[in-house]
């Protein structure tokens, strides 16, 4: 069975998701009466549809995405429609954008998906690590991830708003009940991201697997993905040294550049003062959409 | 007489409170806010640089001093 481990993992936590989500309509019904269910299930749906409708909408138009040219970009165009007659798959629609990073990503569903890539990564990578790459991307529409990861954060503002108002509504309105509202259903919705973000990092493997198979080896998208890690190092050590350029001359100045140096480094410090791991700290894993890189790259070249 | 909510009111809030001032990225990216598009985007295949703009990182800890604040005046009125 493909995937077998990674599929307990994500069971376990789409059950705890589940969970989460049934707690809060059956905590709605104790609380306002069995009348709620039918609001419940048609608010959760309209709520999840919104989100899904307006966050893909957002995705594309943040990053100024345009249709791939066919004419141009003809190669790119075959191996998609390759892939998705290997996959039983609607061609995605391709877009492209300049992100001012190598990236790219998918939103959408099967059969109505778009993949947009980024021209820094086309000018990055060699065919074999760039297909590697969009086999990824194909992955994750094919196994219905960005449903999933849209489903996972509509139960967890649903669960938030219903822990709100139940506080909200069994205390006397006073400005402790109020705000105790507001503060608990921000630690509930925290709560439950942190498993959505773990079933992010375990589908990002499976992409990964997937990819592996249609491209016939891992090592095309390991070495992608070095290369696109390596070049970002360098490129946050080059902007690195160019701040720490400018710090000095504003300090000379005002001082401000150290200073905001320090504040964009507060949750870096946060996360080391956690429980390490060797690369990352536990507070930034937990809150990571992706796995390390190494063990990507690892589980790729295995 | 003072109960559990006041004590909670007070003790969650200042505990959000300096969650959003020390870790403001953190909390937003923990926040249903930020859409599975947005939270994904950065570098490819991490979530490195895919950092908030100073104005969004400013604006949590705007958030997180107004809990604080509305903590401790719940705290006062409460126990003063």
């Amino acid at each position: 069975m493909q995937h077998f481990g990674l599929k307990i993992r994500m069971a376990v936590v789409g059950a705890l998701l589940a969970g989460f989500y049934l707690v809060a309509v059956a905590a709605a019904m104790v609380a306002f009466g069995e009348g709620i269910l039918p609001i419940a299930i048609v608010g959760s749906i309209l709520l999840i549809g919104i989100q899904y409708k307006v966050g893909k909408w957002a995705a594309l138009r943040s990053v100024g995405a345009e249709d791939l040219p066919e004419t141009q970009y003809a190669e790119i165009h075959q191996f998609v429609e390759r892939v998705c007659r290997e996959k039983n798959m609607k061609k995605p629609s391709l877009k492209i954008a300049s992100m001012g990073v190598p990236n790219a990503f998918a939103v959408g569903r099967r059969g109505n998906g778009t993949v947009v890539i980024s021209q820094e990564l086309i000018q990055l990578l060699d065919r074999s690590e760039f297909e590697g790459v969009i086999a990824h991307e194909l992955a994750h529409i094919d196994n219905r991830d960005v449903i999933t990861m849209q489903l996972g954060q509509g139960i967890a503002s649903i669960v938030a708003i219903v822990a709100q108002y139940i506080v909200l509504f069994t205390g006397e309105n006073d400005l402790a009940d109020f705000f105790l509202a507001v503060v608990v259903g921000n630690i509930v919705q925290f709560v439950v991201i942190i498993f959505v973000l773990a079933i992010s990092r375990y589908r990002e493997y499976v992409a990964d697997a997937d990819a592996k198979d249609v491209i016939g080896q891992g090592e095309p998208l390991a070495r992608a993905l070095e290369k696109i890690h390596q070049g970002n190092q360098q490129a946050q050590q080059s902007a690195g040294r160019a701040q720490r350029g400018r710090g000095s001359a504003n300090r000379r100045g005002r001082g401000q550049g150290s200073q905001r140096s320090r504040d964009a480094n507060v949750d870096q410090q946060v996360s080391a003062l956690c429980i390490s791991s060797s690369d990352r700290g536990f507070l930034q894993q937990i809150v990571s959409t992706h796995p390390p890189m190494e063990k990507r790259i690892q589980r790729l070249r295995s | 007489m003072p109960g559990v909510r006041e004590l909670l009111a007070v003790v969650l809030g200042v505990l959000l409170g300096i969650v959003l001032i020390v870790a403001p990225q953190t909390a937003l990216r923990l926040s249903v806010f930020v859409g599975p598009n947005r939270r994904r985007r950065g570098d490819y295949g991490t979530d490195k640089h895919n950092s908030l703009s100073d104005q969004w990182t400013w604006l949590i800890r705007g958030l997180g001093v107004v809990c604080l604040a509305i903590a401790l005046i719940i705290a006062y009125q409460t126990y003063a």
